[in-house]
């Protein structure tokens, strides 16, 4: 079905992006994969009525939503729609390979740390258009601001990033 | 993405306010941040994933044709008990039926969509009237995917929902549920700007952007200090 095929087509074109994404915000790979799930699982649930061209954004939108969720919840000892999903019978597939690379490399430990030392603003920048790889165009939109404002604040964060990282040797 | 060549970047950075030193200096930054984050998910995780989410799918329209036969089953009965289930909220028994007819409706009549969407922010109010916090959060995420998911909403629906979300403000009293709604307010109306400016013609002219971009595939770390992204 046609329908399917356009879904496998986005879902591979954009999974990687949000795995990033989610393990930039949560430092977690195994975390990572369950939210990442479960953002597609959402939007797979409402594929027929999706705009496409708000689909990219709506995929990081949904991806910190459920961070957010995740983390405030997680607080308060209150069940997240993720272990819901878990219930349901849903099985997350992990990539053992690739997290263990991710875990025994120390040097993107250290990078992480430093990103995460920035301001959260910044951050979201530097993640959304440098590591995400998205346009100017495409992070505004999903930070709901302006193109001009994404190119100020990667600037500043670029910037601010260089002295984190030379004051970290 | 082609937005991102080193090229552009230097220009955008040195709009931004750098010098040309520092611009390609930043540019060199970002593209090896960019490299440095270029590791992938193996194809058979993302095969299992997709096996079992259409399955599921498969599964989730047997389950919505039996849905479907209980629902003719009710009508059958009569009327009663579709009309209680519109007044249903989420977390409720007859809920799940009120959502599935609602879904039914607007395949045949789109412009429900705004019905559904002021439905959604009645929920909300409802609930926090109710107090009910564990529901709260689900109603706000189905509000909100509604607002954005919807190409065409009414200014009728936009207003009434307005006018829930704000008497729902009014009655929380946790700081974090607050601050949810007046999101929500603050999405709301922004997207009745958008729908203004549609309306006098100014339609967002926005492509399809899910062209292919420059993901590099070298999962090869430089086993160097990190120190060397600032290296060209």
């Amino acid at each position: 079905m046609q329908v399917s095929k356009d879904f496998e087509e986005a879902y591979r074109k954009h999974s990687d992006k949000i795995y990033r994404y989610v393990y930039m915000n949560t430092s977690d790979p195994y975390l990572s994969e369950d939210i990442t799930g479960e953002v597609f699982l959402r939007i797979w649930k409402r594929w027929d009525s999706l705009r496409p061209d708000f689909m990219q954004a709506l995929l990081y939108k949904t991806a910190k939503n459920i961070m957010i969720d995740y983390y405030r919840k997680k607080e308060n000892g209150q069940k997240i729609s993720l272990e819901d999903s878990l219930e349901k019978g849903w099985e997350p597939s992990y990539d053992e390979d690739l997290i263990e690379k991710i875990n025994k490399d120390e040097n993107l430990k250290k990078i992480n740390k430093q990103i995460n030392l920035l301001p959260e603003n910044l951050r979201e920048v530097v993640v959304l258009r440098f590591i995400s790889d998205l346009s100017a165009k495409e992070t505004a939109e999903i930070l709901e601001t302006t193109e001009v404002n994404v190119r100020v604040l990667q600037f500043r964060a670029i910037k601010k990033l260089k002295e984190v990282i030379k004051n970290g040797r | 993405m082609e937005d991102n060549n080193l090229e552009n970047l230097i220009k955008e950075f040195k709009d931004a306010g750098a010098t040309e030193g520092e611009a390609e200096e930043f540019a060199y930054l970002s593209k090896n941040l960019s490299n440095f984050y270029s590791f992938r998910r193996s194809t058979d995780v993302k095969d299992r994933f997709l096996r079992l989410l259409l399955k599921r799918k498969t599964v989730n329209f047997s389950r919505m044709a039996f849905i479907s036969a209980m629902f003719s089953f009710l009508l059958f009965l009569g009327f009663s008990s579709t009309v209680f289930a519109q007044d249903s909220l989420p977390g409720e028994i007859l809920y799940p039926l009120k959502r599935f007819s609602e879904s039914l409706t607007a395949k045949v009549n789109p412009s429900f969509k705004s019905v559904i969407l002021q439905r959604r922010s009645e929920e909300v109010n409802k609930l926090t009237s109710q107090n009910q916090s564990e529901h709260i959060d689900e109603a706000i995420n189905d509000y909100e995917e509604e607002l954005n998911e919807n190409e065409k909403i009414s200014k009728e629906a936009i207003d009434e929902s307005k006018k829930n979300l704000e008497e729902a403000g009014k009655k929380v009293n946790d700081s974090e549920l607050k601050d949810s709604i007046e999101k929500m307010l603050e999405d709301t109306e922004k997207r009745e700007e958008d729908l203004d400016e549609d309306v006098k013609g100014n339609s967002s002219t926005k492509k399809d952007e899910n062209s292919d971009h420059n993901d590099n595939e070298n999962s090869q770390q430089d086993e160097d200090d990190v120190e060397n992204l600032l290296e060209h």
